[in-house]
């Protein structure tokens, strides 16, 4: 891909993505096909800030869980009463980073 | 730490915090009745999908089974996670093999691949939160 499509890739999407993940996925951006620019915009990234929303407002319930894609974590999630209400406490503060982690695994599924 | 690490933290946690409550549940009643540790009820009032497992536990234990099934269902999937959980961990860190995370990705691929199953189960559960609220 041409760089100028790859800085503005990054530029939109930064906040989707680890800030020390930014430099290796710009990397792999630049070496894709161009041909890749379509499944790189679907692929189904979510934004971190939505996220904890969601696990603030139904993260008792495992929703935020089972938007990322985890289902028997958020299954796992509803039947215990959101992990006795501790996992729901402890998601609060790990859910934006999982989320990034995941947006960078299907972006690399996406590139292949 | 790797994931798998991560995963079996977690899973030991959940575990140790459940044996915990239901043993201070069951020694200490008189404190316990009426408190619960899940944030919907706390927060709405209104039970969810798992709220009444711990006396439905407890109803199981003491030999009360149509009554546990009457407080919620998901006490028998409750006590059944409660000791064959532990005992499949216990193997994997003895035999150093991954059977509990085996376990779950396959549990986690086959929702992901048969979403019918997974609507069943969730279904299931929505009907039991919806019974769950009448009940109250």
């Amino acid at each position: 891909m041409d760089q100028q499509k790859v800085d503005m890739y990054i530029m939109s999407n930064s906040k989707f993505f680890e800030a020390h993940q930014i430099p290796m996925l710009r990397d792999m951006l630049l070496q894709a096909d161009d041909s890749k620019f379509l499944a790189l915009q679907t692929a189904n990234t979510k934004d971190p800030t939505t996220m904890i929303i969601i696990s603030l407002l139904a993260g008792g319930l495992g929703v935020d869980r089972f938007m990322l894609g985890e289902t028997g974590m958020g299954i796992a999630k509803l039947l215990t009463c959101g992990g006795f209400g501790i996992w729901t406490i402890i998601d609060w503060f790990v859910i934006m980073g999982r989320t990034r982690e995941l947006n960078m695994q299907k972006v690399q599924m996406a590139l292949v | 730490m790797t994931s798998v690490g991560r995963f079996y933290l977690l899973t030991i946690s959940l575990l140790s915090i459940g044996w915990i409550w239901l043993l201070y549940n069951q020694y200490n009643s008189h404190i316990a009745k009426g408190r619960t540790l899940c944030f919907v009820r706390n927060i709405t009032g209104y039970p969810c999908p798992a709220c009444g497992t711990t006396n439905s536990v407890e109803e199981i234990l003491g030999g009360r089974y149509q009554s546990a099934l009457h407080i919620n269902p998901l006490g028998y999937v409750a006590i059944a996670a409660l000791v064959l959980l532990p005992l499949i961990i216990g193997v994997d860190i003895i035999s150093g093999r991954r059977m509990m995370y085996s376990i779950y990705t396959n549990f986690d691929n086959t929702m992901k691949q048969r979403p019918v199953l997974l609507v069943a189960v969730l279904l299931l559960l929505l009907i039991n939160w919806i019974w769950n609220l009448y009940k109250m």
